[in-house]
């Protein structure tokens, strides 16, 4: 029997101070001023009974528990106002800045209750058989709806416990793997899904009745529209694979075949238009989504000579995610717009994220090519000449199409660490092939059109001339904005997004023990370490890791942050 | 033996410990929403008010999108021609092809529009049906809060009748899970007149509160549905009882502002010539309720007091150049439904 509690009170408090900026057409006119602070708290209760028995050659082991989660309750205030008489960091606060204004919120817990037990069966360390079955409760879900019971099972086989192989001396370990489980997951869903909920909103609801020119009245409208059937998202996976060890454990590969069918997915779909949208729409249980993969690890490690070691681990993932089904009459789900600007579509047969637009064929290279080519809003020499998909002739909405995916084809991290005596030399790089992501900081940077007069790119050096043509890095350099410069998604934003970065390289010292034994020390390390010192890609943006957003809405690069580098040195010590 | 029973008290252990966790376990998953109220708690006289001014809110748009403006600037001035984008041309982009006429359908501005009115019309209907469920709201308040909520109604329906022309139309009595399949229909006038003539006949002619909408604002509603219909001897009639009897919600007897620029200074909000105003104030907390959807529309750098600070949108056209200053200035000025444009 075991019980365990654990708790998480998490709290923070900010401080924001911006400057009036009046450099360019578009300024910041006022100081602002903000502040706030709050705390959430978190509590996980586990109790597990374990029991084990060995009859002959059956080992069996049992596990039963009960689980109870309740998470994230909290409150926070913050407070925001303008212009204060002087900005001397010791004057400003709350009240002395011009129309001040405070929030505050309280958020009750997410609660999850789970019941689960688990049987692991082997004969002989030979064969082994595990099942588990959980039912798993969430207070995010309707009274109907928020139990999910989910059962898994898995088997394998140790061949080299067989007769057959004692002789094969060069195996040291080989374990054939086989299993299929279901996983439910509420993560995503708010709190309050399951409420349709009124409120009241300075920004949306309040009026000044009275017809005065300062102040409003407070009213309310519908903030929330409740979905109390919306139930657990069951990811079934199945997957089989071997674990083999060999040559005196110099080398281990471990691979796996897997497919995971997330079914219900729970995606927040927005509203119709028609049913008024101001309301946060429910998240619905609406399709199902495909990721298949190979995982394939490689470890080797052994002396080179003498006092030197080497370890190299390499992890290799090989990815196929695709929508599968939605719920019928959903086309698809749109992510959000950027200057007018829609590049995301979620949609069937296609991966989460699918980016969608107009497919570019080169730019238009002379008025005789504009006439000659299907009719195309805002066509013109030296903009973007778009393919006509269905072939009527013309370019229309209906021409856009899928034109990449940020879902990456292969993802691989790579350790290589050499030791000689009690110094290691450590190094991991991170890899990613077939991804592409959609590149919209160019949109800021590449025409004229977009904001004229503010700062632009280098590659405006490259924009369209004649003599470039097809070659030219951007549309010609002009005052214009339609669907045939800035104004669509279309694929010349689409670039790959793939790299090999050194994440980190590390030098370290282990003292030996007997030194610092009589400091009280067990262990104790010195270190020095570099992040991200280097990037190999042939992304143009500022780096091809693209912040993410939700997963029905990433790889849209929009200026992001890149990662920076960092120098870190480490001292470690144990007692 | 002994192994049993181990095994038999550790399974007892463990039902007791689960029978007790399960007793208490449907209210342990049972977690209230918190800063929002119920249904239930608004369906009362003091809760179908605030849903009333919530109504209201709408009127100036609700998604902080410019198309939304009561004023139209885009889709009434500058379709209409007589004002241009300004600016320059990758600055809104979506606002150039409609200057063409080559509204495009997948204007994601157009759908902000569309939605924004919708989210009036289904506010109106949330008013009238707790409206008819509450026990405690007297007769005249009952009278007088549909009639308001009617003519909010028509008013976001008469909206996207001349936007869209073919629309889906409902009223309170249909199921939020029915709406979307609703077909589209052009024939909406009926309906749009009946709501003005109930607001007609069932608002008072003057309230305390001067931003909400009065009986001659449904009787001039009421005249300008009709003339879109071309149906002229029925607006003759509504429109000379409006120009004979009619009065502003305060009280001022419909008449011209001796002096022009008095219409649009808002020192003298709610004057004579104001039949239907949406209302805008500042130190509101929100931006949304002081005409935001014209902060583009002042000349760049207009400094720390100016309004908006930028960004040359909305320029007078040539169009706008011929015609004579007071029609300029109506224009413009399309803040207010005015006694002037009724006259027009």
């Amino acid at each position: 029997m075991r019980s365990s509690i654990g708790g998480q009170y998490n709290t923070f408090n900010f401080v924001n101070y911006g400057y009036r900026y009046l450099g360019d057409s578009e300024p910041e006119a006022s100081n602002t001023f903000s502040e706030g602070n709050g705390y959430n708290f978190s509590w996980v209760f586990t109790n597990t009974a374990s029991y084990k028995l060995q009859l002959g050659a059956h080992g069996i082991t049992a596990l039963a528990g009960i689980e109870s989660l309740e998470l994230n309750a909290g409150r926070n205030i913050n407070g925001f106002g303008i212009n204060p008489f002087s900005t001397d960091l010791n004057f400003v606060n709350l009240s002395t800045v011009q129309n001040p204004q405070v929030n505050s919120g309280k958020s009750n817990e997410t609660n999850l209750y789970s019941l689960f037990g688990k049987i692991d069966y082997n004969f002989n360390e030979k064969y082994y058989i595990t099942g588990v079955v959980r039912r798993d409760g969430s207070s995010q879900f309707g009274a109907n709806t928020r139990y999910g019971i989910f059962p898994a099972v898995s088997a394998a086989w140790r061949v080299t416990s067989e007769k057959f192989m004692q002789d094969v001396s060069w195996i040291n370990d080989l374990k054939v793997r086989v299993g299929y489980g279901e996983m439910g997951n509420s993560n995503n869903v708010d709190p309050n899904n399951q409420y349709s909920l009124f409120g009241s909103d300075r920004a949306f609801s309040f009026y000044p009745i009275d017809g005065q020119n300062s102040g409003v009245n407070e009213g309310f409208a519908s903030t929330r529209i409740g979905n109390p059937d919306a139930k657990w998202e069951t990811s079934v996976t199945q997957n089989i694979g071997f674990d083999l060890a060999m040559f005196n454990n110099r080398l281990e590969i471990n691979a796996e075949f897997w497919d995971k069918e997330t079914q219900d997915l729970l995606f927040q779909i927005p509203l119709p238009g028609v049913t008024g949208n101001r309301a946060t729409a429910p998240f619905v249980n609406i399709g199902s989504m495909i990721n298949r993969g190979i995982d394939i690890e490689l470890v080797t490690r052994g002396k080179i000579a003498g006092d030197f070691e080497y370890e190299i681990f390499l992890a290799n993932t090989f990815l196929k995610n695709e929508i599968n089904a939605l719920t019928p009459g959903v086309d698809f789900v749109p992510g959000p717009a950027y200057r007018g600007v829609e590049p995301i579509r979620n949609a069937v047969g296609q991966s989460l994220s699918s980016f969608f637009g107009y497919k570019v064929i080169g730019y238009f290279e002379s008025a005789a090519d504009v006439a000659e080519s299907p009719t195309q809003e805002g066509a013109g020499v030296g903009r973007f000449k778009y393919e006509d998909v269905d072939g009527d002739g013309a370019i229309t909405p209906d021409d856009r199409t899928f034109i990449g995916s940020p879902v990456p084809d292969y993802t691989g991290g790579y350790t290589f660490n050499l030791s000689y005596k009690n110094l290691t030399l450590g190094t991991y790089f991170y890899m990613v092939l077939g991804n592409q992501a959609f590149n919209f900081s160019k949109w800021f940077t590449d025409f004229f059109g977009s904001f004229e007069g503010s700062g632009k790119g280098v590659r405006a050096k490259d924009s369209w001339t004649p003599e470039l043509g097809n070659s030219a890095k951007a549309p010609i350099w002009e005052s214009a904005s339609n669907l045939s410069t800035n104004g669509a998604s279309n694929s010349w934003y689409v670039e790959n997004s793939s790299y090999l970065r050194l994440q980190q390289l590390s030098l370290s010292y282990d003292f030996e023990k007997a030194n610092i034994s009589k400091f009280g020390l067990s262990r104790l390390r010195l270190g020095v370490a570099a992040n991200n010192l280097f990037t190999i890609t042939g992304y143009e943006g500022l780096d091809p890791q693209v912040a993410s957003d939700v997963d029905s809405a990433f790889g849209i690069d929009v200026g992001n942050y890149p990662v920076t580098r960092g120098f870190t040195v480490m001292l470690g010590a144990s007692f | 033996m002994r192994i049993l029973d181990n095994f038999r008290s550790a399974l007892l252990a463990l039902v007791a410990l689960m029978v007790l966790t399960v007793a208490c376990n449907d209210d342990f998953l049972n977690v209230e929403p918190t800063g929002s109220l119920s249904e239930s708690t608004l369906a009362n006289k003091a809760g179908i008010e605030g849903l009333l001014v919530g109504t209201y809110a709408n009127l100036n748009g609700e998604f902080g999108n410019r198309f939304e403006g009561p004023n139209h600037w885009v889709t009434g001035s500058i379709l209409g021609g007589d004002a241009n984008k300004g600016t320059d041309p990758g600055d809104y982009s979506t606002i150039n092809p409609i200057q063409r006429y080559e509204t495009s359908p997948v204007n994601g501005d157009i759908n902000e529009l569309w939605r924004s009115r919708y989210e009036g019309i289904n506010r109106a209907n949330t008013v009238l049906r707790l409206l008819a469920v509450a026990t405690d709201v007297p007769a005249a308040d009952q009278a007088r809060i549909a009639g308001e909520a009617r003519l909010l109604r028509g008013h976001f329906y008469f909206d996207l009748k001349k936007h869209f022309n073919s629309i889906p139309y409902f009223d309170e009595t249909v199921i939020a899970a029915d709406i979307p399949t609703i077909p589209n229909t052009p024939d909406v006038w009926d309906k749009i007149e009946a709501d003005f003539k109930f607001a007609f006949d069932n608002l008072p002619e003057t309230q305390s509160q001067a931003g909400r909408v009065n009986k001659w604002a449904a009787g001039a509603y009421l005249g300008k549905a009709y003339l879109f219909q071309k149906k002229w001897s029925e607006a003759k009639g509504i429109f000379d009882q409006v120009v004979a009897n009619g009065q502003t919600t305060n009280g001022k007897k419909y008449a011209l502002v001796a002096d022009y620029a008095q219409i649009y200074n808002a020192a003298n909000d709610n004057h004579e010539e104001s039949v239907f105003a949406v209302q805008s104030a500042n130190n509101s907390g929100s931006v949304n309720n002081a005409n935001y959807f014209d902060d583009l529309n002042y000349p760049y750098n207009t400094g720390q007091d100016g309004p908006g600070n930028c960004c040359g949108f909305f320029q007078p056209s040539l169009n706008w150049q011929t015609l004579s200053a007071p029609m300029q200035m109506v224009c413009l000025c399309w803040m207010v439904l005015t006694t002037r444009q009724l006259m027009r």
